[in-house]
C-alpha cells in the first residue's frame, strides 16, 4: 500500500488543479462584460426576476382588496341615496378614463425582440432600444387604429407617459423597461392587427430594416394592469371657467 | 509494477473528465452562454419591477388612509361622504383631463419652412409631420409636461396624431399647418430640453422648419371634449 501513496497523492492534486482551473476559466468569462457569461448567472437573474415579480402580485393584490372594500363601503353609503350614488358612478368613470383602473378585453399583444446575437448588430447594444422611436410610432398607430388601452411592458400609457432614452435605458413612465418588449393593446383586434401589419407598414419596417423580431397576435383576452401610480399637478390647476 | 500505475492514472484522468463533463451538464447543455446584453435586460427589468412594487405599495399606504377615512366617516353625516366623493372624483377627472386648465408652461409653433428647396431635394424635409409633432410632444412628457394641447385639443392617453396627406388629426379632428402646442408644467426645464443643441427642435431648425418655443406664465388648455366610451375594455 506504501508504494502507491505518492501516485495516490499525486491523482488528488491534479484533479483538484483540474477542477481549479475550470472554475477559474468559468468565472473569469462570467466577469468580462463584453463577452458571454455563463447561462447559470442568467438563470440566477431569472429566478430573482420571478421573486420580484411574486412580491409585486403580492403587494397588487392587497392594493385590489383594499379598493373592494372601499368600493363596498361607498356602495352601501350611498344606498338610497341619488346625489351619492351618481357620485359613486362618475368617480369609478373618471377613474377608467385616467388610467387607474385594471382593464381587460379583446385585442392583440405585439412581442418585439431584439436580433439574435449572432447576427451582425447583436450583443453590444439593443437596436429597439436605440430606436425607441419606433415604440413611439407603433403606440402613435395603435392609438390610430382605435386601441382604448395599451401598456408596455406592463406599464399602462397615460396623457402623461414618455417613452424617452435615458443613458442605456428605456425610460417608460419613468420607469426603465428593457427587451423584449411585450405591447398589450385592447380594442378591435382586426382593425389593429391589420393596421400594424399593413404592407410597408410599420412591422414590415421593423422587421426588413431594423431586423427585429416582431410578432402580432390576436387574442380573445387581453388583461392591462393600472397605471401603478398617482398624477400629482404642480403647476396645471383648474380654471375657474368650466 | 507498472501496470498499477497506468491503471491510476487511467482512473485519474477519467475522474478529472467526468468532473468537467458533470459541470458543462450543469448548464444545461443547449446554451452554455448568453451574450452581456441578456444579462443587462434582466437587471433592468427587475429594476423596474422593483421601482414599480415601490410605487404600488405607496398606493396601498394611500388607500389605507382612504379606507379608514372612509370607516370613521358617520355614516348619518351624508354631506361628509359627499364631499369625499367630489373630492376623489375631481382628482380623477382631473387627470382624465375633465377641466379647462391653467398654469406656467411653454408654448411651441411648428410650421413648414419657407426656404427654397435645393436642385432635386425632397420637398418632405421642409414639411411638418406626423412624427415631428409626435417626437416634440414626447420630449414635452420627458421634461415633465402635466398636460399638453396642440391647436387646442388636449392630449388625453388615447390622442393619436395622424398624417393624412396635408392635414394631421388630432383626437379625430383635423387641423393643418402652423402647429401649435401648449404645455403646462416646469417651464424652465421643459425649455430647456426642447432647445438643447441635441434636440429634436434643432434638427428641424436645421432642416429650414419654423420651430420656436418660448415660455409663458400663464397656459390655458381645455378640456377633452369627445365622449369616453368603451366598446371593448371592461373593469377586469
Amino acid at each position: 500500500m506504501k508504494k502507491y501513496g505518492g501516485i495516490i497523492l499525486v491523482g488528488f492534486l491534479a484533479l483538484i488543479i483540474g477542477l481549479v482551473i475550470s472554475i477559474q476559466i468559468s468565472t473569469t468569462q462570467g466577469t468580462d462584460p463584453g463577452g458571454l457569461i455563463p447561462l447559470a448567472k442568467a438563470q440566477g437573474f431569472e429566478v430573482e426576476l420571478k421573486k420580484v415579480r411574486a412580491e409585486k402580485e403580492v403587494i397588487l393584490q392587497e392594493l385590489n382588496a383594499l379598493e373592494a372594500k372601499m368600493e363596498e363601503i361607498k356602495k352601501a353609503s350611498s344606498e338610497g341615496d341619488a346625489v351619492s350614488a351618481e357620485l359613486v358612478l362618475e368617480v369609478d368613470k373618471y377613474k377608467m378614463s385616467a388610467g387607474l383602473v385594471d382593464v381587460k378585453g379583446p385585442g392583440v399583444m405585439i412581442t418585439i425582440t431584439d436580433p439574435a446575437a449572432d447576427d451582425q448588430y447583436g450583443e453590444a447594444y439593443s437596436v429597439i432600444m436605440y430606436n425607441y422611436e419606433l415604440l413611439l410610432s407603433l403606440v402613435n398607430k395603435l392609438k390610430e387604429a382605435g386601441a382604448e388601452a395599451i401598456s408596455i411592458n406592463g406599464q399602462r400609457i397615460i396623457s402623461t407617459t414618455e417613452i424617452s432614452l435615458a443613458g442605456d435605458n428605456v425610460n417608460i413612465n419613468a420607469v426603465p423597461t428593457a427587451p423584449p418588449y411585450v405591447i398589450k393593446a385592447i380594442g378591435n383586434a382586426d382593425t389593429i392587427e391589420s393596421t400594424l401589419n399593413i404592407r410597408f407598414g410599420i412591422v414590415e419596417q421593423m422587421k426588413s430594416r431594423y431586423n427585429l423580431g416582431v410578432e402580432v397576435k390576436k387574442s380573445e383576452e387581453v388583461l392591462i394592469s393600472r397605471y401603478s401610480s398617482i398624477l400629482v399637478f404642480r403647476y396645471a390647476k383648474p380654471d375657474k371657467v368650466q | 509494477m507498472m501496470k498499477p500505475k497506468i491503471l491510476f492514472i487511467f482512473i485519474i484522468c477519467f475522474i478529472v473528465g467526468f468532473s468537467l463533463s458533470v459541470q458543462a451538464k450543469m448548464l444545461n447543455g443547449q446554451h452554455l452562454f448568453v451574450s452581456a446584453k441578456a444579462i443587462t435586460d434582466l437587471k433592468t427589468t427587475i429594476d423596474s419591477e422593483l421601482k414599480d412594487t415601490e410605487r404600488v405599495q405607496k398606493l396601498v399606504d394611500e388607500a389605507k388612509i382612504a379606507l379608514k377615512e372612509y370607516k370613521t366617516n358617520n355614516p348619518e353625516d351624508a354631506a361628509a361622504f359627499v364631499s369625499k366623493l367630489l373630492k376623489e372624483r375631481d382628482r380623477y377627472k382631473m387627470i382624465s383631463g375633465g377641466f379647462n386648465i391653467r398654469g406656467p408652461g411653454v408654448i411651441v409653433t411648428i410650421d413648414d419652412g419657407t426656404r427654397d428647396l435645393f436642385e432635386g431635394e425632397d420637398p418632405n424635409n421642409v414639411l411638418v409631420h406626423d412624427a415631428d409633432i409626435l417626437i416634440i410632444i414626447n420630449e414635452l412628457k420627458s421634461a415633465g409636461a402635466e398636460a399638453i394641447a396642440i391647436n387646442g385639443q388636449r392630449i388625453v392617453d388615447s390622442s393619436e396624431i395622424a398624417c393624412s396627406g396635408y392635414t394631421v388629426r388630432i383626437n379625430g379632428q383635423i387641423f393643418a399647418r402652423p402647429f401649435k402646442i401648449e404645455a403646462i408644467g416646469d417651464s424652465p426645464r421643459m425649455l430647456a430640453i426642447l432647445v438643447a443643441p441635441e434636440s429634436y427642435g434643432a434638427l428641424l431648425k436645421d432642416y429650414g422648419l419654423t420651430f420656436n418655443a418660448v415660455i409663458s406664465d400663464d397656459v390655458s388648455i381645455p378640456k377633452y371634449t369627445e365622449n369616453t366610451t368603451y366598446k371593448y375594455m371592461i373593469k377586469s
